[in-house]
């Protein structure tokens, strides 16, 4: 199996907003043949194009492999709501890129506590089947997190040929950066800024997920302003605060972990279209976990 | 009247009343060192180059940090020194004499702990706490959104974030400071801190209080951002600072909050 192009890749992703659909599209193309949890993730593990690991956390995290999937749903974080979506709109498996059971363990049974018991118990009664996919996807290249990101922003035109993470936009302030961000992105309360908001920015480096100081002091001289998902407060902030009072115009928006990666997991979703056809996969947004208080 | 760095910290050491941990990769100098002679301390949380400009301009040249200078928590310089920024900052305290001292583990290692006592005040808190220094606060009840609107204006934050339904009601409190997150199961409505992982750590609050929202439990995690957590505390330190440091001016040089929320 070859692997997409990157313009296939973004022809994939197709157009569409963050808004999750309320129920599965009824196409009455959709072959009947059973196929099961084990199945999908074969031909997952046949069309990823990288070397699976042996210590990953890709791995079934609840229900049984061995379930007939009737439709599949991607999504960044199985949270309780999607979770709750996913059986309304009439699908039993759910691929999530983090955690389900609150920890990287993802340890279902312990410890005990009413949330998790109450997650559990729903998945077990709808007859779900849930499996993470985070190292794998996350290793494909072009990196399907930063064209998500990309396509969903419209950014595609402006990506640098062989890097997905780089852009040169039309000029831009960072407030405006940052607020174009959050519209397109569906952010509720979650974005945070450092630098000048009257700051011009061209050039745009994308950190998705969570990244270490390393990835900051890799991109930063290369750009005008990171955008990054998650970064540890005493490592990249300070460094983004100190780039700025060093006299050097530019700015870090930070998108949240979760936000950042949902339009890869969009993505995903239409990926795994190009090679499952007897259910249908769609993808639920699982929205952004936080708020401010007014 | 002159005293060193040396000194400053040997007298940090003499009132702290626990023994100095000398086994400690952070609370050591970061810049400069103790023959350094020192006109004036500004404590802060995080020695950042405006912080350090800041302190220069008021005539001080000693900084007590709680945090990071590099931008690691070991202040390496591996892979640094053709970096910009880092030649900017390290070459603005050599030219201006800066000494720069960490104070964290120590510092936390202290009792009353100057971070969780400080922010306790400055949200309003501290009347609660039960029992006594254990962070667990047993507030007037109140809805989350009113909780978090609350210490979000007594903090003078913009940028803090909040997951949990607003209406929530939430009477219990555990509070954390800096990096790490008190855990929000158990009998606890509502547990707030400076700075957590958003997901796939050893304990993911923030889902488990979003899942608890969906099925209708009352919890609440409140995010304030590691600097705005902590530089309550580091005012605290250089009240005490004051008390066996009197040559020399000794203040805090406040940082706020590093972001602007969108």
């Amino acid at each position: 199996m070859t692997l997409p192009s990157r313009r296939e890749f973004v022809a994939l992703a197709g157009g569409g907003s963050l808004v999750a659909p309320a129920v599965f599209a009824q196409k009455g193309a959709v072959n009947a043949a059973p196929i099961t949890g084990s199945v999908v993730v074969d031909r997952i593990r046949g069309n990823i194009g990288v070397e699976w690991k042996t210590n990953t956390v890709d791995s079934f995290k609840a229900g049984d492999p061995a379930t007939a999937v009737k439709g599949i749903v991607t999504t960044t974080m199985a949270t309780m709501d999607v979770l709750r979506k996913s059986v309304a709109a009439g699908a039993n498996m759910v691929i999530t890129c983090e955690p389900t059971f609150f920890a990287k363990a993802d340890n279902p049974n312990a410890p005990a506590d009413p949330v998790l018991a109450a997650k559990r118990d729903f998945i077990q009664k709808n007859g779900l089947v849930v499996w993470r996919f985070s190292d794998h996807w996350r290793l494909r290249t072009p990196d399907p997190l930063a064209q998500g990101l990309s396509d969903e922003m419209g950014w595609t035109k402006y990506q640098a040929a062989d890097d997905a993470t780089r852009f040169t936009l039309p000029v831009i302030t960072l407030d405006a950066l940052a607020a174009d961000l959050k519209k397109r992105l569906g952010v509720r309360g979650g974005i945070r800024v450092v630098g000048d908001p009257q700051t011009e920015i061209r050039k745009v480096g994308l950190l998705t997920g969570t990244t270490p100081l390393a990835a900051s002091l890799r991109t930063m001289p290369a750009v005008d302003a990171i955008v990054a998902g998650e970064v540890r407060e005493w490592e990249s902030v300070e460094y983004a605060q100190d780039t700025v009072t060093a006299g050097i115009r530019k700015g870090m928006i930070l998108l949240g972990r979760v936000v950042s990666e949902e339009p890869g997991m969009k993505l995903c979703a239409a990926w795994l279209r190009t090679f499952i056809g007897e259910v249908p996969v769609t993808w639920i947004a699982t929205g952004d976990p936080y708020w401010r208080p007014v | 009247m002159a005293i060193t760095a040396g000194e400053v910290l040997d007298r940090i050491k003499k009132n702290l009343g626990v023994p100095w941990q000398e086994n400690t990769t952070r609370d050591t100098f970061k810049a400069d060192g103790p023959a350094t002679e020192v006109k004036g301390i500004a404590t802060t949380v995080m020695s950042t180059f405006d912080q350090i400009r800041r302190a220069h301009a008021e005539g001080m040249n000693m900084i007590l940090t709680h945090e990071t200078t590099y931008w690691n928590d070991r202040d390496l310089l591996n892979g640094l020194a053709d970096d910009p920024v880092y030649r900017a900052k390290s070459e603005f305290c050599a030219t201006n004499n800066i000494v720069i001292l960490r104070f964290h583990d120590n510092l936390h290692a202290r009792r009353p702990d100057f971070t969780y006592q400080a922010l306790a005040r400055v949200t309003g808190w501290a009347p609660y706490e039960e029992p006594p220094n254990s962070h667990r606060f047993v507030l007037p009840e109140t809805t989350l959104g009113a909780l978090a609107a609350d210490v979000a204006k007594r903090l003078g934050s913009k940028a803090l974030r909040v997951v949990g339904d607003p209406a929530a009601r939430v009477r219990l409190a555990q509070m954390g400071v800096g990096y790490g997150m008190p855990r929000a199961a158990g009998e606890v409505d509502v547990v707030m801190s400076g700075e957590a992982q958003e997901t796939d750590g050893a304990v993911d609050n923030t889902e488990y209080v979003m899942d608890a929202a969906t099925l209708g439990v009352a919890k609440g995690q409140i995010i304030l951002g590691h600097a705005m957590s902590e530089e309550p505390g580091m005012e605290d330190c250089a009240e005490w600072l004051r008390s066996f440091i009197t040559e020399i001016p000794v203040k805090l040089v406040r940082a706020g909050e590093p972001y602007w929320p969108k």
